[in-house]
């Protein structure tokens, strides 16, 4: 099981960690059911990563949970993470 | 339902304003001659536009488009073209940017939106997956683009929906206003934000939550891998990373790329350039690095500053333009004064290359005395004053007084004030040029001059003949012997029209020109391209190909410029005064563009597009090679068709 660290100060907000997290969860592109989310605030110039790790039923319905990225030789968010906001402890 | 295509949002939104109707077409009927994109949007723009349409009536379209590969993690695809005829040229209006609208449309369904019409009050789009809604703007019109997007995200209670907007200097038919969105990104050249405002159309925002999905999901993801490694170890797209586009600005005054008091000279006092180093901009205003939907180069930037008359100020920015068009032109040389003039652009939504461009025509004017106090509601333009700047910048997007002038251009704003003020407005087919062109590549300078949209660098422009590239690259990518430095006229217009293809491409699959070769030899060309999008729409492609598809689409556009404009060989000629006035200073002191290598350059560049050599005109035979018969009738029909 990886365990992911996550550094929002070095996010630089581009989100390719959503869409690589929904490709792995579905083989398709769709940020909204990722598993971790960028949060960016664009007047204050602030950006956080939010990790879901668990989730209710009800929350299941629009988004997946983190299942660290079972099956794939490294987490496809840190993968994609150029900026390495993302990387494996 | 038809299932959607592979890669594709899978539809068309049309917004009829004069009527509020809205519906969809499934974008399947346009793919795929036309790519998707700005190739899309301008082939729409070409058959529902008239040459008698003016850009401000009701009868022009403003077009958004996407991009094939935005919404996959295809490297950079983040971009949206925007077109529409354009009030700067009257010929095709195409500005590109960059941000998150763009995927957020495609995930809401959509990948163009077709305006036609003018709402009888201010109105914006709010897409909210398959629901559309046209929503009174009163209360928002006369607001700056940071506003616009606060109090829009506050009415539709979500702080996360995009939003493109224009400034008060849209609404007020500013012909060089643009299109903003997250508040920085900028659709900015061709005064497409005016085309916005004279359709009391002041936003459209959006929420997507749909997915896309490719054609073959493995082999795509093989070759995005490829291209994400491509991109991560290049050389250019490193120093892209590290510094953004504002960088080297030594470099770029000692090759002549910095124009002084607007283009009287081509270098810049080095005591200017030492106070506004990229270093004291990292070390003491930037708080951290910002990019865009699944961007690997992510070349821009957050600042604050905290101390002085802008203390307080926080914005996204700043671009090699601020060096070029504020630090260069007005030799301003305060950090934060320069992050401030880039931020009011954005807030009145103004096109900062067009607006400095005509500013500074108006101080030259005040120089030489053509224009004075008197004219000019009591200010002093005296070079190096950021506040002058700044508050025409507000004049302009208000139309306040001498604004109201140099809201026009500065081609135009010459023309109204005559004094042979004429001769020395920097403008290609009527739209400010930022760049002098004495002592810049002379396939950069043909690249601007000749581009569909009006003397700007995205399209045939290039940076390669500056590397110093083998010449067995040079035979690889661009089919030429060798290139002789960037002075050198010989090749130069085989590179244009290799870049006119490849920008073309670029904007219809929605990536940036930062990732592709334009931006450094070892990064992606056709080929690279082809893959990623026959794995993503499961149609077949080759790079060649694509470049024909390029060509197509770069035909259509001057097809239009043609028709509506009547531009011919006559307008692909640089400014005046970079063939008549040599650099006065500095190591390229002396240089200038020669007429007749020019016109050399010039019957090589049409010979190798099929046009003809005495009107610029294109011929049947080339149009009909791009299955673009029925444009061919539509010039011939006209009697704009070479012989």
């Amino acid at each position: 099981m990886f365990h992911l660290r996550i550094y929002s100060d070095k996010c630089t907000g581009c989100r390719a960690c959503e869409f690589a997290c929904s490709y792995h969860h579905r083989k398709i592109f769709n940020p909204k059911l990722a598993s971790l989310h960028i949060r960016r605030a664009e007047r204050e110039g602030e950006i956080s990563i939010i990790l879901y790790k668990d989730l209710s039923e009800a929350e299941k319905r629009q988004r997946l949970p983190c299942d660290h990225c079972a099956g794939e030789p490294e987490p496809l968010c840190v993968k994609y993470c150029v900026a390495a906001a993302l990387t494996v402890a | 339902m038809e299932k959607k295509a592979f890669s594709f949002g899978g539809n068309v939104l049309r917004v009829d304003l004069t009527s509020g109707l809205t519906w969809m077409e499934p974008t399947k009927g346009y793919i795929p001659k036309f790519l998707g994109g700005r190739g899309i949007d301008n082939s729409i723009l070409y058959n529902e536009v008239k040459p008698w349409v003016t850009p401000f009536e009701p009868a022009n379209r403003l077009i958004f488009g996407t991009g094939i590969l935005v919404g996959t993690l295809a490297p950079t695809a983040a971009r949206h073209s925007l077109d529409a005829k354009s009030p700067m040229t009257g010929g095709i209006g195409s500005a590109n940017s960059c941000g998150h609208f763009s995927a957020e449309l495609k995930f809401a369904g959509y990948d163009h939106i077709v305006f036609q019409g003018r709402s009888r009050r201010p109105v914006y789009l709010w897409i909210d997956d398959k629901r559309v809604k046209l929503l009174d703007a009163s209360h928002i019109w006369g607001k700056t683009t940071g506003e616009t997007d606060d109090l829009i995200k506050e009415d539709l209670g979500d702080d996360e929906i995009q939003v493109a907007c224009i400034g008060p200097a849209g609404e007020n038919l500013v012909r060089c206003s643009c299109v903003i969105t997250n508040r920085a990104r900028a659709a900015g050249r061709c005064g497409l934000g005016a085309v916005m405002g004279s359709k009391n159309l002041k936003a459209v925002a959006v929420r997507g939550s749909g997915s896309i999905a490719v054609a073959y999901p493995d082999r795509f993801m093989e070759i995005v891998n490829k291209a994400w490694e491509k991109i991560r170890v290049s050389e250019a797209a490193t120093t892209r990373r590290k510094w953004g586009t504002y960088r080297s600005p030594d470099l770029y005054n000692e090759r002549g790329h910095l124009s002084p008091r607007y283009f009287q000279d081509d270098y810049v006092n080095p005591k200017i350039i030492r106070n506004v180093d990229p270093e004291i901009f990292k070390r003491d205003y930037e708080v951290r690095r910002l990019g865009y939907s699944v961007c690997p180069i992510y070349c821009s930037h957050f600042y604050k500053v905290t101390d002085g008359p802008f203390a307080g100020l926080a914005c996204e920015g700043i671009e090699i333009n601020d060096l070029l068009n504020f630090v260069a032109r007005f030799e301003i040389d305060s950090p934060p004064a320069v992050i401030k003039l880039h931020s009011l652009c954005n807030e009145y939504g103004l096109d900062q290359d067009n607006s400095s461009g005509a500013i500074g025509w108006a101080f030259e004017c005040y120089q030489r005395g053509i224009l004075t106090e008197a004219d000019l509601d009591g200010l002093s333009l005296k070079w190096s004053d950021y506040r002058v700047v700044a508050e025409l910048l507000r004049k302009m997007a208000y139309r306040e007084g001498i604004g109201d002038l140099l809201a026009e251009g500065a081609k135009r704003a010459s023309e109204i004030i005559g004094k042979d003020s004429e001769k020395f407005a920097i403008h290609v087919k009527g739209q400010d040029s930022i760049e002098s062109m004495r002592g810049s590549g002379r396939g950069w300078a043909l690249g601007c001059v000749v581009s569909t949209r009006g003397g700007t660098h995205t399209r045939g422009a290039n940076l390669i003949e500056g590397m110093g590239v083998s010449s067995d690259v040079c035979q690889r990518i661009w089919g030429i012997p060798r290139l002789d430095g960037p002075l050198s006229y010989e090749n130069k217009a085989n590179l244009v029209v290799y870049y006119e293809k490849l920008q073309a491409v670029l904007d219809s699959l929605g990536v940036c020109m930062f990732c592709s070769n334009w931006a450094g030899s070892d990064l992606l060309g056709p080929d690279d391209f082809a893959e990623l999008y026959s794995a993503a729409t499961g149609n077949e492609i080759t790079g060649e190909e694509l470049m024909t598809a390029g060509e197509r689409i770069h035909n259509i556009e001057k097809a239009f410029n043609v028709l509506h404009a009547g531009f011919s060989r006559q307008d692909d000629y640089p400014p005046q005064r970079f063939i008549e006035e040599p650099i006065k200073s500095g190591p390229m002191k002396g240089e200038k563009l020669s007429r007749e290598r020019w016109d050399d350059m010039l019957d090589e560049y049409y010979k190798l597009h099929g046009w003809d050599r005495a009107t610029s005109w294109q011929s049947r035979k080339c149009l009909e090679d791009l299955d673009l018969k029925s444009v061919a009738d539509d010039l011939e029909k006209a009697g704009l068709l070479a012989r």
